[in-house]
């Protein structure tokens, strides 16, 4: 498939919206479930959001598909903000 | 995206960093000059020179700094004294709010204030190393690309496999291709932790201003966490106007605690009421985590009000790694070391983008279809502006410092003006020149602005410095090697082939 310019915007879009979406996901799962104080937490957050951000683009450009360089960044976006919010009603 | 993982690693590192490359050459050049912002500085100020004979102690130094703070700012809402050291010998005071501070400085052997011409000095490196002069969109773009620099490693690494094997090519002499992609290599290789460690701990800084994920969700959209971690011993004024004790006394206390020369800064919380105090901050360049401890006391009575030593082990673990991006620690052997990285990773960047450009031209074709060749020359004139332009704009600010007049008032934004002024002028020259002129003209004038920068220095100065100096004797450092980089791009003549075409079929 030859590349065209839809198909490198897709990826690019891709790793920006679901790479934020999911340092986001990260961000918010830490602060839900972490026990340590908020402090700590909100400097954890700033030494790991930035990985995210960077797994995210590069599974944009190699992920097989577009469907797949959005879709998993999203997924795991999802269920972070779900399963942590499903064990803070637990606790 | 393409067939295989290594190819859309390939298509990524080749796109991301030729359009990221652009800024990132710009960063990473300015990033490597703020490792001396304070020696730029003092170079910048020349009316410095004459007050830097040795590094006045800290109780002499709050005792002159007093005494000219309670003349001009006695009811203030606070004072800051900046306490001389090696690398910024002069006394700088200041007055008024934290935000909005009065600045002034002050000659170390009599307390008298001196007459400084404005500049930013060099922390207008640090600043546009950090957000390019453009506010919170400079700070973004910034981030950016730092986040393609990492992928760009990755995809690098990933593209190089025998990585080991790599590191041991260097084949000069094989074709221009294979000198530029192996240069790239191993300068690649061989700052490859530096490389990783500066640009994640960069974006880290950054990444709160766009992703405010923690302070929304922990703090409710406020800024606090800084708040938290960093213990606040100061109290609120309480409208009883009293005259401040003299600052000494408690100067000795703090650098009996801390050790001697060890202060870094003194700030007096509301300097003319009842209620004043006094904190004491501590260096931070024999540690790695850039952490102030401080100590606060009652001015009036002299009571220790609290100090702080320790620290949140993950704001302590955040804060090491800012220390590693800002290289306080270390003395010049750590500067030094930083800088010679800086420029090899500014090399690994201007190789990468010179590279894309000699791949292409030998290729041929028709990448971007009829507009080919505008396009391919358009990107060789961006190279020529982000890699010799960047040094030229460099120099040329330094330049303006000494030649605009000392007393002009808009000289500091003027300063900036000729910065950018001679960048744009880069680019219009890389676009009007054939390439391979445009990089023998600019590298050419680089080398010799940086080169008589020396000569600026004596003309211009007010006397000799050994700071000065050490920044002249770098700048003829730089000259040398963009000389040498200058007679290798000298433009083709009878038995010489230019360097960046590809000499043979090889």
């Amino acid at each position: 498939m030859p590349l065209t310019w839809p198909v490198v915007l897709s990826r690019v879009l891709a790793a920006a919206i679901s790479g934020y979406l999911a340092a986001w996901s990260l961000a918010f799962t830490l602060a839900t479930l972490l026990p340590m104080t908020r402090a700590s937490v909100w400097f954890l957050c700033h030494l790991l959001t930035p990985l995210a951000l960077l797994s995210a683009l590069l599974w944009a450009f190699a992920a097989k598909t577009s469907a797949r360089a959005w879709g998993v960044p999203l997924l795991l976006a999802l269920a972070g903000v779900l399963s942590s919010l499903l064990l803070r009603e637990i606790k | 995206m393409k067939k295989t993982f290594t190819q859309s690693m390939a298509w990524l590192h080749t796109w991301g960093g030729l359009l990221l490359g652009w800024l990132l050459v710009p960063i990473f050049f300015t990033g490597t000059l703020a490792v001396f912002e304070p020696e730029l500085s003092h170079w910048m100020r020349p009316e410095l020179h004459q007050a830097n004979t040795r590094v006045l102690p800290a109780v002499q130094a709050s005792t002159l700094a007093q005494a000219r703070l309670q003349a001009v700012a006695a009811g203030a809402p606070g004072w800051q004294i900046d306490l001389p050291d090696a690398r910024n010998p002069a006394l700088h005071i200041g007055w008024g709010s934290p935000r909005a501070l009065q600045r002034e400085y002050l000659d170390p052997r009599t307390g008298a204030p001196l007459r400084v011409r404005a500049t930013e000095g060099g922390h207008f490196f640090t600043h546009f190393h950090a957000e390019l002069d453009a506010g919170k969109v400079g700070r973004a773009l910034v981030c950016v690309a730092g986040l393609v620099m990492l992928a760009s490693l990755i995809s690098g690494i990933v593209l190089h496999k025998k990585i080991f094997q790599d590191f041991f090519t260097f084949r000069p002499r094989a074709s221009s291709q294979r000198a530029w992609l192996d240069a790239h290599t191993v300068l690649g290789v061989l700052s490859l932790p530096f490389l990783l460690m500066i640009s994640y701990s960069g974006v880290i800084m950054l990444v709160d201003d766009y992703l405010p994920a923690a302070t929304t969700h922990l703090y409710h959209g406020k800024s606090g966490a800084r708040a938290e971690v960093v213990k606040n011993f100061e109290r609120k004024p309480l409208g009883q106007p009293a005259s401040l004790p003299a600052l000494a006394g408690l100067t000795a206390q703090a650098e009996h605690r801390f050790g001697v020369g060890m202060l870094s800064q003194i700030s007096v919380r509301a300097p003319g009421d009842t209620a004043a105090t006094v904190r004491f901050s501590r260096h931070i360049h024999d540690r790695l985590g850039a952490v102030a401890d401080h100590v606060s006391y009652d001015a009036a009575s002299g009571a220790l009000r609290g100090v702080q030593t320790d620290w949140n082990p993950m704001a302590y673990l955040f804060r090491t790694l800012v220390g590693l991006h800002i290289v306080k620690f270390g003395g010049y052997p750590a500067l030094a070391l930083y800088f010679l990285a800086g420029l090899a990773a500014s090399a690994l960047l201007a190789g990468g983008l010179v590279l894309y450009t000699i791949k292409r031209r030998k290729r041929g074709g028709q990448a971007f279809g009829v507009a080919t060749t505008q396009i391919h020359a358009l990107i060789e004139a961006l190279n020529v502006a982000a890699i010799a332009g960047i040094v030229l704009a460099s120099a040329a600010y330094l330049w303006s410092n000494r030649l605009l007049p000392a007393s002009w008032e808009a000289r500091a934004s003027a300063e900036v003006g000729g910065f950018f002024a001679v960048w744009a002028l880069s680019l219009l020259h890389a676009l009007l020149r054939p390439p391979l002129r445009a990089w023998f003209e600019q590298v050419s004038l680089a080398a010799a602005l940086c080169g008589l920068l020396p000569l600026l220095d004596v003309a211009t100065g007010q006397q000799s410095d050994p700071i000065a100096q050490g920044v002249d004797a770098v700048a003829v450092l730089l000259a040398l090697a963009l000389s040498w980089l200058a007679w290798r791009l000298r433009p083709p003549h009878a038995g010489h082939a230019p360097v960046f075409l590809n000499k043979a079929a090889a």
